[in-house]
């Protein structure tokens, strides 16, 4: 009798476990391509310096990357990403694949006083000409 | 107890067959047609020759018959062998009254067994089976969401994401509600199983089956039987 009980228990068990709620069902957010993307920033900030380009122009660049292992499984050869520093121009980048299979892109702005910049970056959706998860990050060179 | 009977048979051979013809020149053909249900019946004629056949011969001269067949009183005819004639017997026989009442109350137990054995048996495996259901279209939905997510997790596509997302929550839904409707069924099919045990053992230990004894009044009597290799006489000690 106790061995059919511990039997029936076990079973339940098995199916309850096997039959359980999908939480990632409720979640389904992870993807930087998504509209309704809730993750973290996608790219980070490699490196923010001072540098005179071949104009003899002063210009802060701000260098960042898109790691692979941010992007979904299925990768793309490029990522169009739109930037801007602070109320300066923006700008759309066609950031291609590097020999890493990261997505590395920069953006040179003119120097400001308040020395900070804030580097925004969105994703660019071509077929809806809209940028979506947007994320702004503020550095100092 | 007609088991511990021992059933002796003598054959009488040829020689027997031989005088038997001889004192059955005088002999007259009986046919019995004995009305009842199943077909069966046994003749005891002159308290003495068992017939278990509609027909017999007879050495002519007057007869005293009890006709008997299961589930049916004992029925008296009485008949006539004429030398070479065919004396038909027919008889209605009735319903004996005990076993009117074994009917009944075999009806009654059958009434009390599909209550507590059949009925129970059957909501639990329609319990079951409907857990069964359940349980096959929600693992054939998770099979088909965690698809899904895993191409969610792949696309670059934005439209497709969208698509992902749709049929994903849909399924999701379905799957929620397979899976509730697993559980309550599962539940209720354990509990239906409990019941069905519990039931069964209480119909069981308290309900007895009614019986009804099939043995023939005539079963200790003996009985002569011809053929056409010789004669038997079976009797029964014991």
């Amino acid at each position: 009798m106790m061995k059919n009980l511990i039997l029936v228990m076990s079973l339940i068990f098995v199916l309850t476990s096997c039959l359980k709620k999908i939480d990632k069902a409720d979640n389904l957010n992870t993807n930087i391509f998504d509209k309704e993307y809730a993750g973290p920033c996608w790219f980070t900030i490699e490196d923010t310096y001072t540098y005179i380009n071949g104009n003899g122009q002063t210009r802060v660049r701000t260098e960042a990357v898109l790691y692979e292992s941010k992007m979904p499984g299925l990768k793309p050869s490029s990522v169009k990403i739109n930037c801007q520093v602070n109320d300066q121009q923006s700008i759309l980048l066609n950031v291609i694949t590097n020999y890493n299979g990261d997505y590395p892109f920069y953006y040179d702005a003119i120097p400001e006083s308040s020395n900070e910049y804030c580097f925004e970056a969105g994703i660019y959706l071509e077929a809806e000409d809209s940028i979506i998860n947007k994320f702004t990050v503020c550095t100092q060179p | 107890m007609v088991t511990n009977q021992f059933i002796v048979r003598v054959l009488l051979f040829n020689f027997c067959l031989l005088s038997f013809h001889a004192a059955g020149q005088n002999k007259g053909v009986v046919k019995f047609q004995i009305e009842n249900d199943n077909g069966y019946f046994e003749v005891l004629v002159n308290d003495t020759l068992l017939i278990k056949k509609y027909q017999d011969s007879l050495p002519e001269g007057n007869y005293t018959a009890q006709v008997w067949s299961q589930g049916y009183d004992v029925k008296d005819a009485d008949f006539t062998i004429k030398k070479d004639s065919v004396t038909l017997v027919y008889l209605k026989l009735d319903r004996s009254t005990a076993y009117a009442a074994y009917n009944q109350s075999y009806r009654n137990y059958r009434i009390k067994f599909h209550k507590s054995v059949t009925v129970p048996v059957c909501v639990s495996l329609g319990f079951a089976i409907t857990g069964g259901v359940f349980m096959i279209r929600a693992f054939d939905l998770q099979k088909r969401i965690n698809l899904d997510i895993a191409n969610y997790s792949q696309t670059p596509n934005p439209t497709e994401i969208d698509l992902l997302k749709i049929a994903v929550a849909e399924n999701n839904k379905k799957y929620n509600l397979m899976r509730t409707g697993f559980y309550v069924s599962t539940g209720l099919a354990l509990l239906s199983i409990a019941t069905t045990i519990y039931t069964s053992i209480k119909f069981k230990n308290n309900i007895e089956e009614p019986t009804y004894s099939k043995l023939s009044p005539f079963n200790d009597k003996m009985t002569l039987q011809f053929n056409g290799n010789g004669a038997a006489i079976i009797f029964r000690i014991g």
